[in-house]
């Protein structure tokens, strides 16, 4: 248990570092990518919004709204790893 | 010890409750407009709509009373997910969401989508980065987690003064709310009406604590949020046929756009537009609706969104909630909920605006000053509108027409020519949502603030494991410190004022620059030490706090190219100088380690309770 653990333990806290950055920092880039660009956006169309303006008022909200919800099923799935490989 | 330490079963009625205290409120609002249809007063339906849910709030608050210290600092810790969720986004969207946010975003069209989407991803960053740590660790205030994480007395006290001030704002403009909409709908005056919302406030903190803020705020989140929806998808049935007014009012962007011409709009100049947000008094419209940046920069946007939701994420208020749910991954589904529920009030807040817009501007250039409309003439009368005819002209322009940004949403429903009753839903449910928020944040206050007045009480129990024992202290002192706040904001808030918009701003601006980095490096960073999270504190408070008085505090904030970016700026070099002294200072103490390495652990037991527990036990087996 001792060696095996340890590593079990480290893989799941570099899992958990990967995927709480990687959640933020797509979704911090993602609002970076539709701020600069909603001008631009905007000449294009979505179900009758400007798209620029459709990707901030409601896209970007509820892609973080998903994203909690995966970030906590993920994670979930990692908690039970862990406890599985260290019950030994 | 790693079996639970006290059976932990969440009522299985909660379900069943709730549904009760939504269809009550149904029920009441339908009740009140037949009343008013076949003739009862408009000066009558306000007070019972307003006054009736503030007696079922103080009714729970007293059923769920508590002097057991889990129940009364932790709600128990057996809140389902869902209903932890309601009450953490009724604290963050408050009555500044519910009100000062939807002005805005009227005010300044698009650029103001960044307070919107940074309160959704704050509570993202909260769920993700803090949520689940706190729930691990178990601490019942911020201040306490941060002093049993390194086991430091000094960074606890120099947190706790590094809370007052942005928390104080929030709940000073939380109470204003509930003071302000309630002198408009029940005969008192102003003062009396914050007077009244402090005492219900206390009352709630003080009879229950975390628990009757959990049930109240449930409750009051269901107001709110059925109060919001009400006007919308009625206006939303009325204007596009759907009442799903997210999906459709895509399609009214263009008549917006029409009216807002012939009503004289012009684009705004764009960067270096002086007065950028809309103050405490009515003002005109400055831009149209879909104008991108014309009130700020898109560099300000970014600051202004990353600004908020760092604030949002380490606000104490939120924190200490973390403490409340069955387990660490509940802390994680609760976040998740929150996170939904602000996103859906997020998302519905636009067509609201959009609608709103329409409704008051499109006929706007073929009025006449002396010959106005119904609707207008009683937003005239209630103070939302001004309108004067400025160039003689003999009609009304956009420059003409002054409004009151934190009254839009009461105006909504009278521009829609609603009956009165929705004017009052609405009032009600900003009424619940502004005082969940409050009890939030004047708990947090009191709580925190009581940790270090309690110990000058009872210097035997310094130790924390020996907080328990002598339990009427610590209570008593919670009281002592959320009374003496509560009492000083309503006389603040009676003689003083303050704009609730920028309170909020200037609060997440103090809090992204002291809280966050602290926070994030105590709980993602082993060898971060005391000195390096005081150096933190002590370099992002000192910024902000002189930026703040520079600008004359909460009276004036400057989005278009100031505070906020001075804010972020303040945040990174909070981290530079925590990682820097740090590096310097000697290695972190092994407890200090193995406490942040436990924090890591998503099983068992919460440590606070964990030692807690270690703690009886040594003392059971000493006194034999």
């Amino acid at each position: 248990m001792s060696n095996g653990g340890f590593s079990a333990r480290a893989l799941y806290w570099r899992h958990s570092l990967i995927l709480a950055g990687g959640l933020l920092g797509a979704l911090a880039v993602t609002a970076m990518i539709l701020t600069f660009g909603e001008t631009e956006f905007n000449t294009y169309s979505f179900f009758g919004f400007p798209l620029g303006f459709y990707a901030l008022a409601q896209g970007l909200i509820l892609l973080i709204a998903g994203g909690a919800f995966w970030y906590a099923r993920v994670q979930d799935r990692l908690d039970e790893q862990v406890s599985e490989s260290e019950e030994f | 010890m790693r079996s639970a330490l006290r059976l932990r079963t969440p009522n299985p009625h909660l379900g069943a409750y709730f549904g009760i205290t939504a269809s009550a409120f149904i029920s009441l609002s339908i009740l009140l407009a037949l009343l008013e249809q076949v003739g009862w007063r408009e000066s009558w339906l306000g007070p019972a709509l307003i006054l009736l849910p503030i007696i079922f709030y103080l009714a729970i608050a007293a059923r769920t009373r508590t002097m057991d210290t889990e129940d009364y600092f932790a709600s128990g810790r057996r809140v389902p997910s869902v209903y932890n969720g309601f009450m953490m986004a009724a604290t963050a969207i408050g009555g500044i969401g519910y009100f000062a946010y939807t002005g805005t975003l009227f005010f300044l069209g698009v650029d103001a989508l960044a307070i919107g989407i940074g309160l959704a991803f704050g509570m993202l960053l909260f769920t993700v980065l803090f949520a689940p740590y706190f729930r691990k660790a178990g601490a019942f205030t911020v201040p306490s987690f941060l002093g049993f994480r390194f086991g430091s007395k000094v960074l606890r006290i120099a947190s706790a003064a590094a809370l007052i001030i942005p928390v104080v704002l929030l709940l000073a403009a939380e109470i204003k709310i509930v003071g302000m909409v309630a002198s408009m709908f029940v005969p008192v005056p102003y003062s009396i009406a914050v007077l009244f919302a402090a005492a219900i406030v206390s009352g709630t903190v003080i009879l229950g604590g975390m628990r009757a803020l959990t049930w109240t705020g449930g409750a009051q989140f269901i107001v709110g949020a059925v109060a919001f929806a009400i006007p919308l998808v009625i206006v939303s049935v009325l204007m596009t046929v759907i009442p799903a007014p997210q999906l459709t009012f895509g399609a009214k962007l263009t008549a917006l756009e029409t009216s807002e011409i012939n009503a004289g709009f012009k684009p705004a100049p764009g960067e270096g537009l002086a007065a950028t947000l809309p103050g405490n008094t009515p003002d005109d419209v400055p831009k149209p609706f879909l104008q991108a940046y014309g009130a700020i920069s898109p560099v300000a946007f970014l600051m202004l969104l990353l600004s908020v939701s760092m604030g949002v994420a380490c606000l104490p208020s939120l924190l200490m909630r973390s403490g409340t749910t069955l387990s660490v991954s509940g802390q994680r589904w609760a976040g998740a909920w929150a996170v939904l529920l602000v996103a859906v009030f997020a998302v519905s807040v636009p067509p609201l605006v959009v609608f709103a817009k329409s409704l008051m501007f499109q006929d706007l250039s073929q009025l006449r000053p002396d010959m106005l409309p119904a609707w207008m003439s009683k937003l005239i009368e209630k103070q939302l509108m001004f309108a004067r005819d400025l160039n003689s002209s003999g009609g009304l322009q956009a420059n003409e027409v002054l409004l009151s940004r934190d009254g839009i949403l009461l105006a909504f429903p009278i521009a829609a020519k609603l009956p009165a009753i929705c004017t009052v839903i609405v009032a009600a449910g900003g009424i619940a949502m502004a005082l969940a928020a409050a009890a939030s944040h004047l708990y947090s206050l009191g709580a925190s603030l009581s940790e270090d007045l309690y110990r000058l009480f009872d210097r035997e129990a310094a130790e924390y494991f020996k907080l328990d024992m002598p339990r009427l202290p610590r209570h008593t002192a919670v009281w002592a410190a959320s009374g003496i706040f509560a009492l000083g904001t309503a006389i603040y808030l009676a003689i003083g004022d303050v704009d609730v918009m920028r309170a909020a701003l200037s609060a997440f601006a103090l809090l992204a620059a002291t809280y966050f980095p602290v926070l994030l490096l105590s709980v993602w960073w082993r060898r971060y030490t005391e000195l390096g999270a005081l150096a933190s504190l002590a370099v992002g408070g000192i910024i902000m706090l002189l930026e703040l008085l520079i600008r004359g505090f909460s009276s004036s904030i400057d989005l278009s190219s100031g505070t906020m970016t001075v804010s972020f700026i303040a945040t990174l070099l909070a981290i530079g100088a925590g990682v820097g002294v740090s590096l310097w200072d000697d290695e972190p103490s092994p407890a200090a380690t193995s406490y942040f390495d436990a924090l890591r652990d998503p099983e068992g037991e919460a440590l606070y309770d964990e030692a807690r527990h270690r703690a009886a036990a040594a003392a059971a087996a000493a006194a034999h």
